[in-house]
């Protein structure tokens, strides 16, 4: 497409500056782009702000104890390592091994699935400033609902998460809406939105498993 | 509380009063539901993605650090929660085969049926678009957000997101070539 059309479309020109023969075309464009914000639903649905409100009433009866609950019983894979802390990968590391679930019928208090053949992966992330991290990624359907904790405040969030052998992407979320990719993850995969998730390999050998970078 | 400010909703619900609430889902609930419906080319996901992100937004209230522009961070929201269900999708179902490219055997619509019908022509065709394309499609040219505000919401240049929007202008240029 011409390049001062592409201007016009983007608001940095205007009509007149375009040649007569493109003025038309930009005119049938302008066009087109009615019919494009005109393409597909006005608004919501009829019934939607109605079940909005419901959810949300039901929400507030729930209340954060239940909240807390269903995050305890739905644990979902955290891993997170802050950007300079070359040695927190190591400690994960230190940690992921004894962590294996070597004995499958173990109830190590983690329900919401079966977490056979899983290993228990720790995750850090350095993240003074957050006032929420969680974790999103093939594990839990990219949704950034299995949170990370930091008690004393120091910064630094963390959390253990069963992860299956295999390779896994996944992202960090830093106050819910801010994607971050693991800033020591050996190895990372282009998302398709300008990001790189990182990638994380877990094999299972003979009753054991190990990270693979 | 048609008079309520967003501001005063998000004040009210903070201080306890939950009902308000509704007030920030009566105003934009429309425009969240365009977008999730756009990006994601089906009704259905788009309200859930739309309640998803009404309840996250109603949980997380107090961390929303402008009042006043309470709607661009529940858009925000929304639009991470697009995010999530396409990513999600893309590793769930096997990318059919690109259609054909889309054509109508006439010139410019002239009646509304068909104008409704080129209309759900250019609806298929953004879908053909990458995620990424019709994101940047999407908030251009449908929520009419400048370039520097969608380098601010999403965390891409300006000249990254200029470079999407020519891109699927062009694209939907090719599957729509009958219409212009």
């Amino acid at each position: 497409m011409n390049q001062d059309l592409q201007k016009y479309l983007d608001g940095e020109i205007g009509l007149d500056a375009l040649p007569a023969e493109l003025q038309s075309e930009a005119r049938a464009w302008e066009a087109f782009l009615v019919d494009a914000r005109e393409a597909g639903a006005p608004g919501a649905p009829v019934g939607l702000e109605s079940r909005i409100l419901r959810g949300l009433e039901q929400e507030s009866r729930v209340g954060w104890w239940a909240r807390l609950t269903d995050w305890w019983l739905h644990p979902q894979p955290l891993r997170v390592r802050p950007a300079a802390w070359v040695a927190a990968a190591a400690i994960a590391g230190l940690l992921l091994v004894p962590l294996l679930t070597g004995d499958r019928s173990r109830d190590d208090g983690l329900a919401g699935g079966s977490t056979d053949g899983a290993v228990y992966v720790q995750f850090l992330l350095e993240a003074p400033h957050a006032s929420s991290v969680a974790i999103a990624g093939d594990f839990n359907s990219w949704l950034p609902d299995i949170g990370l904790v930091d008690p004393d405040g120091d910064g630094i969030w963390s959390g253990r998460v069963p992860l299956r052998p295999g390779v896994h992407e996944y992202m960090f979320v830093i106050d819910g809406t801010q994607w971050l990719s693991d800033p020591l993850a050996e190895r990372f995969k282009e998302d398709g939105f300008g990001h790189r998730n990182s990638v994380l390999a877990i094999t299972s050998g003979a009753g054991a498993a190990s990270l693979v970078p | 509380m048609a008079d309520t400010s967003d501001a005063d909703a998000v004040r009210a619900v903070l201080d306890g009063d939950a009902d308000a609430f509704a007030h920030l889902v009566r105003q934009y609930k429309d425009v969240l539901f365009r977008y999730a419906e756009r990006m994601t080319g089906r009704p259905d996901e788009a309200a859930d993605i739309v309640q998803q992100a009404f309840i996250k937004g109603y949980r997380n209230l107090d961390r929303c650090r402008d009042p006043e522009r309470v709607g661009g961070w529940l858009f925000r929201i929304a639009v991470n929660l697009c995010k999530d269900q396409l990513k999600s999708r893309a590793r769930r179902e096997v990318r059919l085969e690109a259609s054909e490219p889309l054509r109508s055997d006439r010139g410019l619509p002239e009646t509304s049926a068909e104008r409704a019908e080129i209309r759900e022509e250019i609806y298929r065709a953004l879908q053909e678009l990458s995620d990424e394309q019709r994101e940047a499609f999407v908030l251009k040219h449908v929520e009419g957000w400048s370039y520097e505000e969608m380098a601010e919401k999403l965390d891409a240049s300006v000249s990254a997101l200029k470079m999407r929007v020519h891109r699927a202008r062009e694209q939907l240029q090719d599957l729509l070539q009958d219409y212009r």
